[in-house]
């Protein structure tokens, strides 16, 4: 029944730079007496690259790298020894079996037609919300989803995430796309290995998922690159993305874990700057303005122009923290590179002095306090961006409560064609018709080479739907299918269900000609939701046809049916009003015959 | 006048009805009489009766007679009957030893019972005997000497009573060995179950069969160091795991923090030992994070900043081992690292004694005698005796919970794990009394508690995930209510109508 | 239980003459034994923007406990909502608690153990009552014993005897008083300190029944509690009058403080309130003005000079030795029985099975009119079998 895949799609190139356990560092030797051996430096690395974009944008890259201790995997070692790799960690992935995992969490837009590709070909940046996807070794599928639950409800207390949320239906078994490049290991030749893939797409970032980001790091935040991390600041960027990757690395029989933690976030110079001086958006007063000098101007009159292009700005200015020191865990020292044009003045400043390099990368090391300087005449003048292999963009279509449709849209700007992999996951009460796929713009036979299409099972599955694409060179398509919305149990709709359901954006895995990763924006779907306030008015009106039902019912089947004259001759003589009049009669001969009522004339 | 005119119309009124009602064909009054009655009969033997079965909640039977009288007798059935092989040494022979010194223990320890502050809560005895011991069996050896004394072996279960002749003259070897036994060898293990220290011991932790021990290093600055943990677990740590491997498994990790500081509010003055609680800042530190679902504890090695040191400690700086009730052991140095050094296994070993000495009495270990596995044999006992207490208590406030809210269903799952308890704790008891093997008896009271605690602990037991009353009579009051009231006015009408019928009878 | 005028005065001057005095006694009269270490449970259940002040409560209590010493795995906080990082929020990643801004709630190092969707009324009972499935992390579990002091503190919309849970469902006085007394049951606290700031909190209390509860209430039945304040450029009101004024009264205190719960209670007055605020003593044991602050709101890790014994291992390894000596040819082989062989795997091969490639020429493409029209014959035949 299996059927041959293709060979090995190297989707995702994880470029890592594991540093492996090097020898002992060449600090000075320390005096005690005692100590006649040096610490080794930990297999950690940590990076800091910085990127203009146009219209005054900065791409700030954090990239640290940490390797576990070996460990033997035929042994069962009953301790381990944690340097660099978070200890917090570890155990999770080892009870739970998992050979791979990477966490995703997002927010904010990527405008790829103004600064290009996302960074690392945007393999390490995943949709809106969370997302987490794993190799978890087990001996069969029901045991590697009972691994899989376990790992992100370990992971849900960890990261201070909803993962919690993830049961089957937002599971998915991804079958080409997201697969690892690497070869894994096996621990255990009796097993298997299962890709196991799930999203929140609805999922808030915020400080307590970074907090725990920064406390995997030997540094914690209070030295190196680390110490410039602030949730006030990277939250408040135009598009931010948190990444975990971790891999098992095997040399034989010793294994170790290999980490790679990533922060992204794009600023905006102009406005990062004037938050500096005051966080509340203020009209500027009017001696501030920028007034275009082409135009009338005067004190009653000013046409402002937009964000100059002259920017001055040191690092801290926009992330309101320095660099407190270097690395002193790592080998390497911490590096800090910035991508700039020719146009760009960079330094480093330590103690009020700056230090330029020609390559404008810098180390970090030792204790000082460190900044970064910029400066230029035009900011517009940026490093060529790298072009997007594609445009994608899906939106839900259609209008009622009972069905509608997703349209996506892929513009290909390019002039060779584009081979993709779209993938999506949408949940089970969006009821999918594969039968309604249609592609515009070229035949559905050309464009779309193969579908794997798993549906869904309610409550159990979500639709699981990968679509291999040849998009044609300089042209759009448009891929749409329509489904059915469906009711939900009264006790499964989420409190302020009316603000819609969440459904994953979708993600496209570019595998010609260059190698990309994207994602499509998250859909708020509107399903069909009841009025939770009316639960009385509800049991009125049911108990009201259920009265006239079965009364109606009854009354036929019990009662006798006469004329209407029968039926008032019958009240009259034996109904209510008869039984009131014998009871005034009754009364009234009881008062004729009471001595009370008798009038006695004197 | 016109009463007379009327009257004969209301009596043609009053016949006209008769008329009418008999009109009805005996058919048809039977008809719908049988059909009022089969609607009647069908809601109340059929519908009603559906309706509290289908709605009702499952709660499983308990034995709450069984777990009432085990919550009222606690631990009546346990006996903990110890060994003690006697040896005599110099090729000497005492005929009437055996007897006569059984009789003393025997009288010892039931005078001991008679005392309202000493009384034993559990059966407890111990005999003597003669034969060939085991390898793992307490010895009692008789030796000549130069006067009375008696030596308890550090590392093995083998007590020796030094005697003169004089004693055997004044026939004190009874008196000697009956002290011996009771008051050195298994003092600790009667201290525990003395009635008047029954109090919980708030240092320990609770028993647990698997324990997680955590080694840290804390530095307060941020300079690389490394310590040899690895090596010195492997040379001093080892004997240890293995000697309390039939108690207790330890899983262990090691790890080192930098930037921990102390809180210190003023450097100047001396650290006392009331300090501790607000100096050490555990949630700055975030060292206590561990996903494990048995107990850890933490072992710290703290070397404070270069800025604090050296630290002012108003007690003697050698005395630095501090112990946290159920979290760990703090060691506070006095001078900070250099950096980059390292700590090798020979600075480790007192470090790692310390944190022995701290591990034994956090694991609730007595400190008498020195043998360790002596106390490990008194904990095992103790152990299996709380164990079989904690998991009685469990069960019964699982009956009381049930008692208390008649809402909330008890699934079988519950009963399950109620009969394994009472099963694990029927095995406890015989493996102890019987087989005398205790720690199987451990392992079976351990699977007792376990038991115990996932019977209580249920998911399932939560009131507000079943059907909460209020909603049952939301739901089925469209269904039943406009159902009951016509058919009990229907009842009324036929009542009515068997009325009229007799009121028109010819 | 109300707390009077008269004996205000007498407790205040009782506490400004003995507070001496109380400073020494605390370390062995006053402190309870029984007690090692505290707890917070922090729960806010209101959903949308415009309940900024709910979650800034919270989060104000939030920063007292931690900064008296409680760390963040004895601490359980529940928010309802994301107001942080809110796209209505003027600044990403802080939330205050006053119109000047001056103390960031949200800080830098935060940990939330239930947020949005997960802080329902199940699972708060579930919390407190701890029964959770098997893969339930541990951070998030409730994890007293019979020596925990926990201080448990409650904000949003409520009435008479209910509190509303995300504009979606109420729990009842009832429940939680419940929940305590399986928390009784279980010895899972030594003693409770309960406070609640909603509409008519007080009515939340009245249903308890299991022993060292001490609770309190920001207002009488009937009675509304107010917000204390907006911040007109976040736009919403920030803290309630309630929390705000115990926020100032724990402002003052440090980790080693000696005032004591009567003060805190002594120090609500409906001038700052706005509404009378209650508490309940009848089932604590303890008298609250003998009672420290930071036996709630503080961590009590307090340490133990030990009897050190150095010489254990020393025993032990010399043992080893003299077992070593004698016993040479004992190697123990560590290979376990079960073969664990590593092994390389291509990850080509990974979730294979079930892949069903289809070529979509190969799909059918079903007539939805074939489909009508069963359906209507089908009917037809019903119709007509009924009718008949």
């Amino acid at each position: 029944m299996k059927i041959q895949l293709e060979a090995l799609l190297g989707l995702l190139a994880l470029s890592h730079s594991v540093v492996a356990d090097g020898p002992a560092s060449n600090h000075s030797h320390s005096i005690n007496e005692d100590v006649f051996e040096n610490a080794t430096a930990y297999p950690y690395e940590e990076t800091l690259d910085i990127t203009p974009l146009p219209r005054n944008n900065l791409l700030i890259s954090f990239n640290f790298n940490i390797a576990s201790e070996y460990i033997n995997v035929s042994e069962s070692k009953s301790h381990h020894q944690y340097r660099a790799f978070p200890r917090s960690l570890a155990p999770i992935l080892e009870s739970t079996d998992t050979r791979e995992l990477h966490l995703r969490f997002g927010q904010g837009w990527w405008d790829s037609e103004e600064w290009g590709q996302l960074p690392y070909s945007g393999e390490h940046s995943g949709g809106v919300g969370v997302e987490v996807w794993s190799v978890i070794e087990a001996a069969g599928r029901e045991q590697s989803f009972e691994k899989w639950t376990s790992l992100v409800n370990s992971l849900s207390g960890l990261f201070c995430a909803s993962l919690n949320f993830i049961d089957s239906s937002k599971t998915t078994y991804p079958v080409r796309s997201f697969k690892p490049e690497n070869n894994i290991t096996l621990f255990d030749d009796r097993n298997e290995l299962h890709l196991i893939r799930a999203a929140l797409a609805s999922e808030p970032v915020c400080t307590e998922n970074l907090t725990p980001f920064v406390k995997f790091l030997p540094g914690r935040g209070k030295s190196g690159l680390s110490s410039l991390l602030d949730g006030h600041r990277v939250f408040e960027s135009e598009w931010h993305k948190m990444s975990i990757d971790i891999e098992t690395r095997c040399d034989g029989e010793l294994c170790r874990y290999v980490m790679s933690q990533k922060i992204d976030a794009v600023i905006d110079i102009p406005r990062a700057i004037r938050t500096k001086k005051n966080p509340i958006p203020k009209p500027v007063s009017g001696n501030e303005l920028n007034c275009d000098l082409d135009k009338p101007n005067d004190a009653f009159e000013c046409f402002p122009l937009g964000d100059s292009n002259k920017l001055d700005f040191t690092l801290s200015d926009l992330l309101h923290r320095s660099i407190l020191g270097g690395s002193k865990f790592s080998e390497k020292p911490a590096k800090v590179c910035a991508h700039v044009t020719d146009n760009w003045d960079t330094y480093l400043k330590v103690d009020g002095n700056y230090f330029g390099t020609p390559s404008n990368c810098f180390d970090v090391t030792g204790d000082d306090v460190y900044d970064l300087y910029f400066q230029t005449g035009d900011s517009t003048n940026v490093q060529s961006i790298k072009d997007v292999p594609i445009f994608v963009s899906r939106s839900l279509t259609g209008y009622g409560q009972d069905k509608g449709g997703s349209r996506t849209v892929f513009n290909n700007p390019l002039n060779e064609p584009v081979r993709l992999l779209y993938f999506e996951s949408l949940p089970w009460f969006m009821r999918v018709y594969l039968h309604t796929v249609s592609v515009s713009g070229g035949g559905a036979n050309e464009l779309v080479k193969s579908v794997y299409y798993s549906p869904e099972v309610d409550r159990e599955r979500p639709t699981h739907i990968e679509f291999e694409l040849i998009i044609p060179a300089n042209s759009t398509i448009a891929l749409s299918y329509s489904f059915d919305k469906s009711l939900l149990l009264y006790s499964e709709y989420p409190p302020d269900a009316n603000h819609g359901f969440s459904v994953e954006p979708g993600v496209v895995n570019v595998l010609e000609p260059v190698k990309y990763s994207l994602r499509t924006s998250s859909a708020l779907l509107t399903l069909p939701t009841p009025d939770f306030s009316m639960p009385y008015n509800v049991i009125i009106l049911s108990s009201t046809i259920m009265a006239l039902a079965f009364g109606t019912l009854f009354n036929l089947l019990v009662k006798r049916l006469v004329t209407e004259e029968e039926a008032d001759l019958v009240i009259e003589v034996s109904g209510p009003k008869a039984a009131i009049q014998k009871l005034k009669s009754k009364i009234s001969v009881l008062k004729k015959s009471s001595p009370l009522t008798s009038k006695d004339s004197n | 006048m016109n009463e007379e005119v009327e009257r004969p119309a209301v009596l043609d009124k009053a016949e006209r009805v008769k008329q009418i009602i008999h009109s009805e064909t005996r058919e048809s009054l039977s008809t719908r009489r049988y059909v009022v009655l089969s609607i009647l009969a069908l809601y109340f033997l059929i519908g009603f009766p559906l309706w509290m079965k289908l709605t009702e909640i499952y709660r499983a039977p308990l034995p709450s007679n069984f777990i009432n009288m085990l919550q009222a007798n606690q631990n009546i059935d346990l006996k903990i009957h110890r060994e003690v092989f006697v040896k005599i040494n110099d090729g000497l022979y005492f005929p009437d030893l055996a007897e006569s010194t059984q009789i003393q223990i025997d009288h010892e320890i039931f005078k001991m019972n008679q005392d309202p502050n000493e009384q034993l809560i559990v059966d407890w005895n111990v005999t003597l005997r003669f034969d060939e011991p085991g390898p793992d069996d307490y010895i009692l050896e008789l030796e000549i000497g130069d006067g009375e004394g008696i030596a308890v072996d550090p590392s093995t279960r083998l007590t020796v009573l030094y005697y003169t002749l004089s004693s055997i003259k004044n026939n004190d070897l009874p008196y000697f060995i009956t002290q011996t036994v009771l008051y050195h060898i298994f003092n600790s293990e009667l201290e525990f179950f003395k009635i008047k220290n029954q109090q919980k011991n708030n240092k320990a932790i609770n028993y647990s069969p698997k324990v997680h021990l955590s080694f840290k290093l804390l530095t307060g600055d941020g300079d690389l160091v490394d310590w040899k943990i690895n090596e010195a677990l492997d040379i001093f740590f080892q004997p240890i795991v293995e000697t309390f491997q039939n108690y207790v498994n330890f899983t262990i990790d090691s790890e080192i923090k930098y930037f921990t500081e102390l809180n210190l509010v003023n450097s100047s003055n001396a650290i006392t030992l009331k300090d501790l609680s607000t100096i050490v800042d555990f949630s700055e530190w975030d060292i206590s994070s561990n996903n494990f679902n048995y107990p850890t504890l933490n072992f710290v090695l703290y070397y404070p900043s270069k800025s604090v040191s050296p630290l002012n400690f108003e007690f003697d700086s050698s005395k630095n081992a501090f112990l946290f009730p159920q979290w760990g052991s703090l060691i506070l140095q006095k001078e900070s690292l250099k950096p980059n050094s390292v700590l090798n296994e020979h600075e480790l070993r007192p470090i790692f004694e310390k944190f022995t000495s701290e591990l034994i009495t956090l694991l609730g270990l007595p400190k008498h005698p020195k043998t360790l596995q002596i106390r490990l044999d008194a904990i095992k006992v103790y152990s299996i005796f709380t164990n079989l207490i904690r998991g009685t208590d469990s069960l019964s406030s699982l009956l009381k919970l049930s008692k208390s809210l008649p809402n909330m269903s008890i699934p079988k799952t519950v009963l399950k794990n109620v009969q394994n308890a009472l099963k694990a704790r029927e095995n406890t008891i015989k493996s102890a009394n019987y087989d005398k093997d205790w720690d199987r008896a451990l392992i079976e009271s351990n699977k007792m508690l376990e038991y115990s605690e996932l019977a209580f602990f249920d998911r399932e037991m939560v009131q507000q995930s079943f059907f909460p009353q209020e909603h049952k009579v939301a739901v089925y009051l469209p269904l039943l209510g406009p159902l009951s009231i016509v058919c009990f006015l229907g009842i009324f009408r036929i009542i009515s109508e068997i009325k009229l019928f007799r009121y028109a009878r010819p | 239980m109300l707390v009077s005028f008269s004996s205000i005065i007498r407790l205040l001057c009782a506490f400004l003459f003995l507070s001496p005095a109380l400073a020494l006694e605390n370390e062995s009269g006053d402190s309870d034994p029984r007690h090692t270490n505290n707890w917070a449970v922090l729960v806010s259940t209101s959903r949308f923007w415009f309940n900024y002040r709910h979650m800034a409560n919270v989060l104000s209590m939030y920063r007292t406990v931690k900064r008296l010493g409680i760390p963040d795995s004895q601490i359980i906080l529940m928010l309802s909502d994301d107001v942080a990082c809110n796209s209505r929020n003027l600044f990403p990643g802080s939330v205050f608690n006053n119109q000047d801004r001056a103390i960031d709630l949200y800080g830098e190092s935060i940990e939330v153990d239930y947020r949005g969707n997960e802080v329902t009324v199940e699972n708060f009972i579930r919390l407190l009552t701890d029964r959770w499935g098997p893969d339930h992390p541990r951070s998030k579990r409730l994890l007293t014993d019979e020596n925990s002091n926990i201080f448990i503190y409650m904000t949003g919309h409520g009435g008479n005897e209910f509190l509303k849970f995300q504009d979606a469902e109420e729990i009842s006085a009832w429940d939680i008083a419940d929940a305590f007394e399986q928390m009784h049951e279980k010895k899972r606290y030594n003693e409770i300190f309960f406070m609640i700031d909603t509409c008519q909190a007080n009515t939340m209390y009245t249903k308890f029944y299991s022993p060292n509860i001490l609770a309190c209430g920001s207002s009488e039945f009937e009675e509304s509690s107010y917000s204390h304040h907006s911040d007109v450029e976040i736009g919403v009101a920030v803290i309630d009058r309630f929390t705000y004024y115990n926020l100032e009264f724990s402002e003052k205190i440090e980790r080693n403080s000696t005032l004591t719960l009567q003060d805190l209670f002594d120090f609500y007055t409906f001038d700052k309130i706005h509404s009378h605020a209650g508490v309940r003593t009848d089932l604590y044991n303890r008298d609250p003005s003998k009672v420290l602050i930071t036996d709630f709101f503080g961590n009590v890790q307090s340490a133990v000079a030990d009897e050190i014994e150095d010489d254990i291992l020393y025993l032990l390894n010399h043992k080893e030795e003299e077992e070593e000596t004698s016993n040479t040819a004992s190697n123990t082989t560590t290979s376990s029985d079960n073969v664990t062989r590593v092994k390389n795997v291509d990850s080509s091969t990974i979730n294979q099975y079930g892949a069903n490639v289809i070529n979509i020429k190969d799909t059918p493409t079903e007539n939805n009119y074939a489909k009508y029209i069963v359906l209507a014959s089908l009917g037809a035949i019903f119709l007509k079998t009924i009718l008949k």
